[in-house]
């Protein structure tokens, strides 16, 4: 008899299943459109000549050693990514009140603001505090929430799945009915999966309704530099709302803009009124940092601090991702292209005005499973394609398939 | 305003705080014995030759990029990490009922552990199944299971202060009255602080009561080789649980042995009954390091498993193991003659009885508040030293010291 007899099978991540499934897939002409990281035109994963560089420069480096790092990070990495989210020239970074934990990925960011949260917002150990994730929104942003506490974990209206855009008028709606003091995750840019972003006048409507009901900014900001090819104009809606005066959150990811996935670069970024509140905010990150993982993991820090310090490394960095960034929308400008040629039924423009590295294509469900199916194209049962998985060899396919999937299932 | 007003200062992690304040002080011979990392003869951090062998063929391997780690981790790790435990030759390992999650370090191991066990274990979601840490115990295993949910820890007598050395009647004691199901964290060898540990027939005696009552055995493995220089005498307890067939976890860590601090490298072993359990276990794991860190970091574990694989470079490291574990013992057995040398009242044989890192030197919060403020020398105010601290230049410095502080100060 076994003290675990009892713990069922949990359900396997479904973006990871997927991959899964296209790994024991023997078709030769398959296509994984599931999971989200960068791909070149053949098809595999890309070291970032930038980080490639860095990587050599460190190992080399004798005055380097693997002492615990300070609990909140490598100093260097969480000011340098601060910067970059919020502007070299940031006045709150000037005011001193921009301060940073050195997280594991975007994840780790999420999780320790939500923890935060739940212990120390709208008074102490709320777990009733309802926080917002846009509908739809990345599968993990509810889990993250709901295991740190929070009960009351709800959507608000973002994708209009007629329309296929911003579901404006919902999300406003939202914002103004909502509880005062209502937490509200908002993705920074390249939204994940529509890759649908408010525009600048938008998010501006968001902030001010925002402001005046007192609700609490949380910021997911995986795709910096990736969604437009441009740091600054992918950081513009961070930016805004600093300068209006939010005390936020910002959890920020390096694993797509660096390629760096699976050494868990993240730093949740914190902008608070003034000097004092921002330290006990710090100690107080610091005792739930402690008791989750300690202190963070220097190797991705360490290439991301070294490239982002120095002038030469940053711009080659720039031009990196600008590479990656460039190839997407290529591969958006030619599915469209392939499918207005091929005359696939509806309207394709959406495939260029979204951004970033996913695209909800509009397929229904069982369009989904005659692409995976019939066609052996994996993409999420969402509609969700991620368009790094596209290539110069597999577009015609893909294209065709998609043609197939409209005109033949309903 | 701000919407932090309320959120108080929180204290600094004692054994940080004594490192800063060593920091601080100008004083020409300070001597830092508080934070358990290891040091060279000229007190300097040591990054193991065979890791920095290692982290260049990493470095030059093209075959290798950043994609993201399985959610349990390097596959390749867990595997080999979990032998290091459970023995190449382990039974269980042979009947396919040992599994592991990689962690980011003890602290990792410890939480998802934890986590998983306030979820699913003794039922589900049950927060009062007694936790029991040894008194004293590292100070951060109350915060880690509390921060899991659990409301009960409780300490198990330990540390015999009169006898200095294990009150092992009281742990019998407690082990019976505790209630059935109780989680018992077990230091599997170098006990911190006290580096006292139980020896084989005390563990025999142990294991047949926790057998017998049904209590949880969760193994915290933070020193193995580098407590006496061997793996396999530092893993008899955990090899003899398991040969009794009791399920249990293991948090390994591999901070100190590979000298990987910074790089977060731990590993969950879980041995479960069969393989059905260990695989459901297994699957809710993931769905807890999906909302912590998603997957864990790859650069130290990478590391530790291509040592770990390579006979070659395992040999190697076994090497490096013992020399620091040599150091150790060779600074115990300086110290003690030293302090017999001057006639230091008391016993001193606890020095060199005791094993591992630490050595609760049983200097009381006076005598160890002199050593600090009068002779620059820190310690914790348990009165636990960091033998790594002790080097052929300081270590007359610290002996009058003690005996200075023992000598004038009650």
């Amino acid at each position: 008899m076994s003290v675990f007899c009892e713990v069922p099978q949990a359900a396997p991540v479904a973006v990871f299943k997927l991959t899964q499934d296209f790994t024991n897939d023997q078709f030769p002409q398959k296509v994984n459109l599931g999971v989200g990281a960068y791909r070149t035109d053949e098809g595999r994963p890309w070291a970032l000549p930038v980080v490639k560089k860095v990587e050599k420069l460190i190992v080399e480096d004798d005055k380097l050693n693997h002492e615990y790092l300070p609990i909140l990070g490598l100093p260097e990495f969480r000011s340098s990514a601060s910067k970059i989210a919020l502007g070299d020239d940031s006045p709150a970074i000037r005011d001193n009140r921009v301060g940073a934990v050195q997280c594991l990925g975007g994840t780790g960011a999420l999780k320790m603001g939500a923890e935060f949260l739940r212990r120390f917002y709208n008074r102490h150990n709320n777990t009733k505090t309802p926080v917002y994730v846009s509908a739809p929104t990345w599968e993990n942003h509810n889990a993250v929430f709901a295991n740190a506490g929070f009960e009351d974990v709800r959507p608000y209206k973002y994708w209009d799945a007629e329309k296929r855009g911003l579901h404006l008028t919902g999300f406003l709606d939202d914002l103004e009915t909502c509880p005062e003091r209502s937490i509200f995750v908002l993705h920074a840019c390249a939204h994940n999966p529509t890759g649908t972003d408010p525009t600048q006048e938008q998010w501006m409507q968001v902030a001010q309704v925002m402001m005046r009901r007192k609700l609490f900014v949380f910021f997911d900001s995986a795709y910096q530099g990736f969604a437009s090819g441009s740091l600054d104009k992918d950081a513009w809606a961070i930016r805004y709302f600093v300068s209006l005066g939010f005390e936020m959150f910002c959890a920020q990811s390096f694993s797509k803009n660096f390629g760096l996935y699976n050494e868990r670069v993240g730093n949740l970024t914190i902008v608070a009124r003034d000097a004092d509140n921002l330290k006990r905010i710090l100690s107080q990150m610091e005792m739930i940092v402690r008791t989750t993982w300690s202190n963070p993991p220097s190797q991705g820090a360490r290439i991301v601090a070294v490239t982002l310090n120095s002038p030469q490394l940053f711009l080659e960095w720039k031009d990196n991702v600008k590479t990656m960034a460039d190839r997407v929308l290529l591969m958006r400008s030619q599915l469209k292209a392939k499918l207005q040629a091929l005359g696939t039924p509806g309207t394709w423009d959406h495939i260029t005005d979204q951004i970033g590295m996913f695209s909800f294509t509009g397929l229904n469900p069982k369009q989904v499973e005659y692409m995976v199916m019939n066609k052996h194209i994996y993409l999420m049962a969402s509609g969700r394609i991620n368009m790094c998985g596209l290539t110069s060899r597999n577009i015609d396919y893909v294209a065709q398939s998609i043609h197939e999937a409209v005109t033949n299932v309903q | 305003m701000s919407t932090f007003t309320d959120v108080p200062q929180a204290p600094p992690v004692a054994v940080f705080k004594l490192t800063a304040d060593f920091k601080d002080d100008p004083h020409p011979q300070k001597v830092n014995l508080g934070v358990g990392a290891y040091r060279t003869d000229d007190c300097l951090p040591w990054v193991l030759p065979v890791v920095k062998k290692v982290e260049r063929l990493i470095v030059e391997d093209e075959s290798l990029n950043h994609e993201y780690l399985p959610i349990l981790g390097l596959p390749e790790f867990r595997s080999a990490a979990s032998k290091v435990a459970l023995g190449d030759d382990s039974p269980a390992i042979k009947d396919n009922r040992v599994g592991a999650v990689q962690c980011l370090g003890g602290t990792g191991a410890l939480r998802i552990g934890a986590d998983f066990l306030q979820r699913w274990y003794n039922g589900t979601n049950n927060t009062s199944t007694p936790i029991y840490v040894s008194a004293p115990t590292w100070e951060n295993h109350n915060g880690v299971f509390k921060d899991a949910g659990f409301t009960d820890i409780r300490p198990y007598h330990y540390w015999d202060g009169n006898k200095r050395g294990l009150d092992l009647d009281g742990l019998l004691d407690d082990l019976e009255k505790a209630p059935e199901k109780s989680v018992f964290v077990l230091h599997a060898c170098a006990h911190n602080p006290t580096g006292t540990d139980p020896t084989q027939d005390e563990w025999k005696k142990i294991a047949e009561i926790m057998m017998r009552r049904n209590l949880f055995v969760f193994f915290d493995s933070a020193y193995q080789g580098f407590a006496s220089g061997s793996l396999e005498k530092d893993a008899w307890a955990i090899r003899y649980f398991v040969s009794q067939g009791f399920e249990l976890f293991v948090a390994q860590s591999f901070s100190k042995n590979f000298g990987l601090y910074n790089e977060r490298v731990g590993n969950l072993t879980v041995v479960a009954r069969d393989s059905d359990n260990l695989t459901r276990t297994l699957s809710q794991m993931e769905k807890i390091v999906r909302t912590t860190w998603s997957n864990p970091p790859s650069q130290g574990a990478r590391i530790v498993s291509k040592t770990l694989n390579c006979p070659e470079l395992f040999a190697e490291w076994q090497g490096n193991v013992k020399t620091m574990a040599d150091r150790v013992l060779l600074m115990r057995d300086q110290l003690r003659a030293k302090l017999l040398a001057l006639g230091t009242p008391g016993t001193w044989d606890h020095i060199t009885a005791q094993i591992g890192m630490f050595s609760f030197t049983g200097l009381n919060p006076k005598q160890v508040e002199y050593m600090v403020k009068e002779r620059h020398v820190y310690l914790m105010a348990s009165g636990r030293i960091n033998m790594c601290g002790l080097t052929s230049k300081n270590i007359d410095y610290v002996a009058q010291s003690i005996h200075e502080a023992v000598t004038k100060v009650q």
